[in-house]
């Protein structure tokens, strides 16, 4: 498997996420073998290589929806191999998907709602809540849009709102997998800049 | 604002309305009447049950009849020894316990594996208790001490109250969010933080105690109960059917359905007891073709024409 790191480090030098080892076949393909990563606190990393190179594998791996054969991945120095998936993200990694996965007949408010209350240490509903998520709908300029049933979203706006979404779990951690995939240019460029704002 | 206002206290007066008719029914009318009302109450409270779970989940549980058969069996093994609300509650308590168990072990299966598993259920179930009482107790079905049919009657609108209530929470509730993400995508759910096993287990569970409970409320008006009334199959598929035919976004959808419904069964059974099911089939039929989200769909249908109207016309 190819693998580039594209990075810019801020100072910080903590590693928030490693890798050792990490292996997973399907069959008797080896999607992800021996991978070694690891990335620190307040760097972007691009992940990148050709179609099939094991690069939502790895994802997969890392938030908790594949367990890998072997190897060990560590978040903040604490092993998290195998841990379920909820309990992965509620530790601080948020991810969104390559084909947008989205609640279709939920209203934009309810997606950021829900991984707001789910996402941190059991939140429970208050003025507090309604503030903060509208922050992270502000921020993503889908307040306009809240009330709205994500199927009606053009695609762009969507992944928006997995972004939105995974920014409402509050995340140290924030996978992105192929998120300019299926956008014009002037919607490219929209969301590179919102991933440098982030 | 102030319509939204008038349209609570409106809502508030009728279920007020409905509280004193309820409650004041049986003093009016025949004893017959009273029972049927106590039938019609029995499966609005197995449909709304059976929606808590399968109707934001999505996923379809034909095992109604295990959890209401569990509930009639334990109130009639208890019945003698025990107390009106004290076996009812045992009655739901075991129900719980086998969803709990049940859930725990299958709730990963999806869609139609999901559904052939819970039908199984109950033939396993009620197969296990025939077993039993022919190779160990050696008898055949149970005698069950009869209570007035009017006690029978208030402790079935309590129990519709209490899930009224709990459904009311639940939908209002995060977990409700839960459910309802759980039902569009699962795996998104989980990586939103949800912990998609407990939820689900929990709620059929929760589930399955309301079906219990009626179950042993039920068993008091039978005298006689054999493991094929009790796990009769028919109570699985009904609150399906009733939940289809009220719809399942709102909460009001599943009673006016279980209502309308059971009203339907019980008419087209005593008139016309060789046609019924026949005609049964083809109101069924006829309702998926044409009311596709139910009594709820064709409502909102209406209510939404009905606020446009004014607007065109200013």
């Amino acid at each position: 498997m190819e693998q580039k790191g594209e990075k810019r480090t801020f100072g910080d030098t903590m590693r928030i996420l490693e890798g050792e080892g990490v292996k997973k076949n399907f069959g008797g393909l080896a999607a992800v073998s021996d991978v070694e990563f690891h990335a620190e606190q307040g760097e972007i990393v691009g992940l990148i290589g050709p179609n099939g190179a094991g690069k939502t594998t790895l994802f997969n791996l890392v938030s908790g929806a594949l367990i890998p054969d072997s190897g060990v991945i560590r978040f903040k120095g604490k092993n998290i191999t195998g841990l379920k998936p909820h309990q992965i993200t509620r530790m601080g990694i948020a991810r969104t998907f390559q084909s947008v996965k989205v609640f279709p007949k939920m209203s934009v408010l309810d997606h950021v709602l829900l991984g707001y209350l789910f996402g941190n240490q059991e939140c429970t509903r208050s003025d507090k809540t309604l503030k903060e998520v509208t922050e992270i709908l502000d921020f993503l300029e889908l307040s306009e849009m809240k009330e709205k049933r994500s199927k009606d979203l053009t695609l762009a706006n969507q992944k928006r709102l997995e972004v939105a979404r995974a920014l409402a779990i509050k995340p140290e951690l924030l996978l992105l997998d192929e998120l300019m995939a299926g956008l014009n240019h002037t919607e490219v460029i929209e969301a590179m800049e919102l991933v440098r704002k982030i | 604002m102030k319509a939204i206002t008038k349209k609570y206290s409106l809502l508030g007066i009728l279920i007020i309305l409905l509280l004193i008719l309820l409650v004041g029914f049986p003093r009016y009318v025949s004893a017959y009447k009273v029972i049927f009302l106590t039938n019609v109450l029995m499966y609005v409270i197995i449909t709304l049950s059976w929606v808590i779970f399968s109707g934001s989940t999505g996923y379809i549980s034909l095992a109604p009849a295990a959890f209401f058969g569990v509930g009639v069996y334990a109130s009639a093994i208890l019945s003698k020894s025990l107390f009106l609300p004290v076996f009812i509650l045992i009655g739901g308590l075991a129900s719980f316990c086998l969803a709990f168990l049940i859930g725990g072990l299958t709730l990963r299966l999806r869609g139609m594996y999901f559904m052939m598993f819970t039908f199984g259920l109950v033939e396993l179930i009620r197969h296990f208790v025939q077993w039993w009482e022919v190779n160990i107790t050696g008898t055949v079905g149970r005698l069950v001490p009869v209570l007035h049919h009017i006690t029978i009657y208030y402790a079935i609108v309590v129990i519709f109250l209490l899930v009224l209530l709990t459904s009311y929470v639940i939908r209002r509730s995060k977990f409700g969010l839960a459910l309802q993400s759980i039902g569009e995508c699962e795996e998104v759910a989980a990586h939103t933080g949800v912990n998609v096993t407990r939820v689900k287990v929990l709620t059929f569970a929760v589930s399955a105690f309301f079906i219990g409970v009626v179950g042993a409320t039920m068993t008091m008006r039978w005298q006689y109960i054999d493991p094929s009334t009790a796990f009769d199959i028919r109570l699985s598929f009904m609150p399906v059917l009733m939940a289809i035919f009220g719809g399942m976004g709102h909460l009001y959808g599943p009673i006016v359905g279980a209502s309308i419904f059971s009203f339907l069964d019980e008419i087209l059974a005593t008139k016309f007891p060789y046609y019924y099911m026949l005609l049964f089939g083809v109101t069924m039929f006829v309702v998926i073709r044409f009311m596709p989200h139910g009594v709820e769909g064709v409502i909102q249908k209406w209510n939404k024409r009905e606020r446009r109207g004014p607007s065109e016309t200013p």
